[in-house]
């Protein structure tokens, strides 16, 4: 990068509108999510602020070069490498950028998806769902509300974190404390899936033989199931088309 | 509102939720039970629209949209799957079951079909990427956003077009289909949550979220049959 990158100001020489403009556009790393270079686009997309500040076309051509080229990790992590790639280019260092970008792309992939979709989603997705089977109609506020406190939170904390201590600040998620947070949400998730199992048991007219015995198939047929790695959908398509079955036999 | 004008919509916002499945924002408005209730609200039936996107977020719990994972499209299924509940409904003269088991049936579907869809975007994206690269040679910084518009661009007229013909093409089809008797017993959240349960069984290497499971059941039991 030249010289009109080594600016100094704010955190790790990134502006505050800077980081802002990184932070929001951020939300579009996976705009153009392709089998070639996956985020690329959308990574590069989200360092475009800090093209401004670069004089000649040559540092132009070399900036956006360095930041196409492949990388993927979890969109609610990416403000880590973000942050610490964003940092090194503002201090005139292209090279920690990309070493930033290839140390942090891996860790964070496997840390994010493990709380953002293994853990987080399902938990807020249960909340909903049981919120919904009760009667509430804001339900779907509360499944937005679980996930997005601490989505965001960790977006704005990613690009802040990111670039004041460059790839070494992404041990705050991805150390043991962390292992333990996603462990316990999931067991938070799994314990409100057996209360709406619960909810569909004993709702409606009640607790009845039918009913358990039905809950208690289905459940053991759809552990099978997915064992045989049998999809969802496919899973999902049959308890729909049963569920066609049972009110034609209650029909007729 | 017409049938036209329902669909006119309803794809609308099925292009716009779509968008939040993985390429932009992900705030997971996309999620089922988020997209039925605004499909719902769009349609005056907010209670199909929960009804149908709760079936479809038990049964949709345990699909990860991960990195190169191929996923239904749970949005553009679940707003089909309102609109197909809500204007059958219409026609048969109130709610009941047959509607939301044709809903829930349509959203499989077209989630499934939708899955298709992605998998051919991110081959057309591939283009988007090297129209970015190219500029970049040429120390232009503009490639890079213009790929940014086109791939969002993409991505919402797919959605939007897959939901305006899942419901062109099925609504007449299940509007054909001569159904018996009013018949309410259709027991969504039945087969839904064990499927949902399950999913969270069946994880490997999940023995704490096993006795979770068998926790949260117990402890619902007791809660709601009052002790």
């Amino acid at each position: 990068m030249s010289q009109a990158g080594t600016e100094r100001g704010g955190v790790g020489g990134l502006r505050a509108a800077e980081r802002l403009s990184i932070l929001m556009r951020s939300f579009l790393i996976q705009s153009v999510w392709n089998a070639r270079g996956m985020q690329n686009v959308g990574f590069c997309f989200a360092m475009l602020p800090l093209v401004r500040r670069l004089d000649d076309t040559d540092a132009v051509r070399g900036y956006l070069k360095r930041h196409l080229e492949l990388f993927n990790t979890n969109p609610a992590l990416s403000c880590y490498a973000l942050g610490a790639a964003a940092a090194a280019e503002a201090s005139g260092e292209p090279e920690r950028a990309v070493d930033a970008k290839r140390a942090l792309a891996g860790p964070l992939g496997m840390a994010g998806d493990s709380l953002m979709w293994g853990a987080l989603r399902p938990l807020a997705a249960v909340v909903g769902a049981s919120l919904a089977l009760a009667g509430r109609a804001w339900a779907p506020l509360a499944l937005v509300a679980v996930y997005n406190v601490p989505h965001l939170a960790l977006r704005a904390r990613g690009i802040v974190a990111g670039a004041a201590g460059g790839p070494s600040a992404a041990r705050e998620v991805l150390g043991r404390p962390f292992c333990r947070v996603v462990t316990a949400v999931r067991a938070g998730g799994a314990l409100g899936a057996g209360f709406v199992l619960a909810m569909a048991v004993s709702g409606g007219e009640g607790v009845t033989l039918s009913k358990v015995a039905v809950s208690g198939a289905l459940f053991v047929l759809v552990v099978a199931a997915l064992r045989l790695r049998i999809p969802l959908t496919l899973i999902g398509a049959g308890g729909a088309v049963g569920g066609v079955a049972l009110m034609l036999l209650a029909a007729s | 509102m017409s049938d036209a004008v329902a669909i006119a919509v309803l794809a609308l916002i099925a292009g716009g939720l779509s968008l939040d499945t993985t390429a932009a924002f992900q705030v997971m408005v996309s999620q089922p039970l988020v997209a039925g209730a605004i499909a719902g609200l769009a349609l005056g039936d907010v209670a199909t629209g929960l009804v149908v996107g709760t079936t479809l977020q038990l049964v949709w719990l345990g699909v990860l949209p991960v990195g190169a994972a191929h996923f239904p499209d749970a949005a553009v299924g679940t707003v089909v799957g309102v609109g197909v509940a809500g204007l059958l409904s219409r026609g048969a003269g109130g709610g009941g079951g047959w509607p939301i088991a044709f809903g829930i049936l349509a959203a499989l579907g077209v989630g499934a079909v939708g899955q298709r869809v992605v998998l051919a975007l991110r081959r057309v994206n591939v283009r988007f990427s090297d129209l970015a690269r190219s500029r970049a040679e040429a120390s232009d910084a503009s490639g890079v956003a213009k790929a940014v518009v086109l791939g969002l661009a993409l991505r919402f007229f797919c959605g939007a077009a897959l939901a305006a013909a899942g419901l062109v093409i099925l609504l007449p089809i299940l509007r054909a289909v001569p159904l018996g008797g009013g018949s309410d017993v259709f027991p969504t959240a039945l087969w839904a949550a064990p499927i949902a349960a399950a999913a969270f069984a069946a994880r490997p290497r999940a023995g704490l979220e096993r006795a979770c499971l068998a926790a949260g059941f117990a402890v619902g039991m007791l809660v709601l049959r009052g002790w």
